[in-house]
């Protein structure tokens, strides 16, 4: 029988959900979220913290790229390769211009300018590791990555 | 069992609001009736039990963001209590710990109103 080692290689493991875009479905997907940050390996408190962001996401994309319209087509992907989880959510709606909320890294001005509405994208911020927005002719995408701390 | 159910409790002087569930964009309008009709009843001194509170997204801290100042002008207070792990590290994320009165207990929290003067 060979001794010898089985070299690891990286799979990549992709979910996708496809779903319409309403609030009652939130609480479904922020549990499949962190479902699968656990199985990755991810600390309860990380795996709980990127489900919200996920979740922040996904209200974003329904109250402000559908302006509350329910039921527009929404997709999320969750992809896991080794330390890095991305979810991708991608959507039809107006892209999110997080621009305006650049000063939301310093609380203090948060506070006073009483800026509720910039609450979840602040959250996203500071739960995952990357938050970056991309636009194309078709589709709209906000994509998240959280890295597995060794 | 519903997403979100909110039991409310008057002892003295404090309100305890007592969500079961979890408060987010599809339910944080019902938290929202609440907070505002205590408020419309001068009920000023609230505490949040959280002990059966799943968690809180955006939605629901939003809400108190935007009830605080007025509750705070009319000499009352939002505080809270019993917080699960998840919930306290949303508030620790976002540096909300120092923002607001949070207790181990329900019985310190409403100790915290009675021990205030009148």
């Amino acid at each position: 029988m060979s001794s010898e080692p089985v070299a690891k290689t990286r799979v990549e493991e992709t979910v996708e959900i496809h779903l319409p875009g309403m609030t009652k479905h939130l609480h479904a997907i922020r549990m499949l979220c962190s479902t699968l940050a656990e199985s990755m390996g991810f600390q309860k408190k990380d795996s709980e913290t990127a489900a919200l962001a996920v979740e922040e996401a996904l209200t974003n994309v329904i109250e402000h790229s559908y302006h509350g319209q329910e039921g527009q087509k929404m997709r999320v992907i969750f992809e896991m390769e080794g330390d890095k989880f991305t979810v991708r959510i991608l959507h039809t709606g107006d892209q999110i211009d997080d621009s305006q909320y650049v000063l939301l890294d310093d609380l203090s001005h948060f506070y006073e300018q009483k800026k509720r509405g910039g609450l979840g994208i602040l959250i996203m911020k500071r739960c995952m590791d990357e938050v970056t927005y991309k636009s194309s002719p078709d589709q709209n995408e906000c994509c998240m990555i959280k890295y597995l701390k060794k | 069992m519903p997403d979100l159910r909110i039991d409310v409790r008057s002892l003295g002087r404090v309100s305890v609001v007592e969500p079961v569930g979890f408060i987010n964009a599809h339910t944080a309008r019902d938290f929202e009736s609440v907070i505002q009709e205590l408020m419309e009843r001068k009920q000023h001194n609230i505490v949040i039990n959280c002990k059966d509170l799943a968690y809180i997204a955006s939605a629901g801290l939003g809400a108190i963001m935007g009830f605080i100042d007025q509750i705070r002008e009319n000499d009352g207070d939002i505080r809270m209590c019993s917080m699960n792990e998840t919930v306290f590290n949303i508030f620790e994320v976002l540096g909300f710990t120092h923002l607001y009165s949070i207790f181990d207990t329900e019985e310190k929290a409403i100790r915290s109103f009675e021990e205030e003067p009148k």
